[in-house]
């Protein structure tokens, strides 16, 4: 398996004569085109097989690891776009994916939203979605690739969380992880407070929530009581 | 083959492999993975 790092999250992977990409970004400019924030852009490159790839893989449908120009560029006529079911909910929570979103349907790639833990064959490459979380809470998947008797996992913003047990249990050992390596801070402008936790505590006025036994402050931001150790 | 845990360390972590026993690996004498640093458009070849 030859792996190629496409810059970003963005990467080729080729075994027996086919290939997929992961995340694959063509043009960073668009990821905030339409918004009023900016940002130092990414270098990237085109994949050695645009027009060839069977199948493109995103972690999730934030816009700087789904292109659907790229995408559509990259992938072959019968070529399918493989991303995280969507969680449901209203166009607030989703105001992050929406614009990927659309423009997925706007080039009319063909999709296949995989639920957590799915398997599919493609080409040579078997694929799975492993659960993963990031620190926005849209749904995200980490993607488990196999092809040729070589196993790849790729992370895509991945955060640190508890399903590692389990994909190691299933789908490893793996013969290369491929991992963020920043820890950005974000922003995320329609949510208030930017606290999600303390957001959260506030929608539980007067309840003990995990305060220390004993305690009789309730005031409005009980999580603040919880002991550090409590919180793991 | 059961799996077995020997303990656990605040100060490090486990090497769990399927069908071994897990293994705790001190953080400061860890086995080291390989990392590699690509350029864009770099590759390798597993």
């Amino acid at each position: 398996m030859r792996i190629r790092w496409l810059g970003w999250a963005g990467v080729e992977l080729e075994a027996q004569g086919h290939s997929v990409v992961i995340d694959l970004l063509g043009r960073p400019e668009g990821v905030l085109e339409g918004t009023p924030l900016s940002a130092p852009m990414p270098k990237v490159v085109r994949p050695h097989t645009e027009g060839d790839v069977i199948a493109g893989l995103c972690t999730h449908l934030h816009r700087d690891h789904t292109d659907a120009v790229a995408l559509a560029e990259a992938l072959r006529p019968d070529g399918r776009v493989l991303h995280p079911v969507s969680f449901g909910g209203d166009d607030h929570e989703n105001l992050w994916t929406l614009k990927a979103d659309r423009e997925l349907d706007e080039r009319n790639l063909s999709r296949h939203p995989m639920g957590l833990w799915e398997t599919i064959t493609i080409g040579p490459f078997t694929i799975a979605a492993v659960p993963a979380v990031d620190t926005l809470g849209d749904p995200q998947v980490s993607w488990a690739i196999e092809a040729g008797g070589k196993r790849v996992l790729h992370l895509g913003d991945s955060m640190f969380h508890g399903y590692w047990w389990r994909a190691a249990h299933r789908f490893g050992p793996f013969d290369a992880v491929l991992t963020p390596i920043n820890g950005p801070t974000v922003c995320f402008p329609h949510c208030q407070p930017p606290e999600p936790l303390s957001g959260l505590a506030r929608r539980r006025p007067g309840g003990r929530g995990y305060a220390p036994a004993g305690s009789e402050d309730r005031g409005a931001d009980p999580l603040r009581r919880i002991p550090h150790r409590r919180l793991l | 083959m059961p799996i077995h845990y020997d303990g656990f360390h605040i100060d490090g972590f486990y090497d769990t492999q399927p069908d071994e026993l897990s293994r705790f690996l001190d953080a400061t004498s860890a086995e080291a993975y390989e990392v590699a640093a690509l350029k864009q458009g770099e590759d390798i070849t597993l």
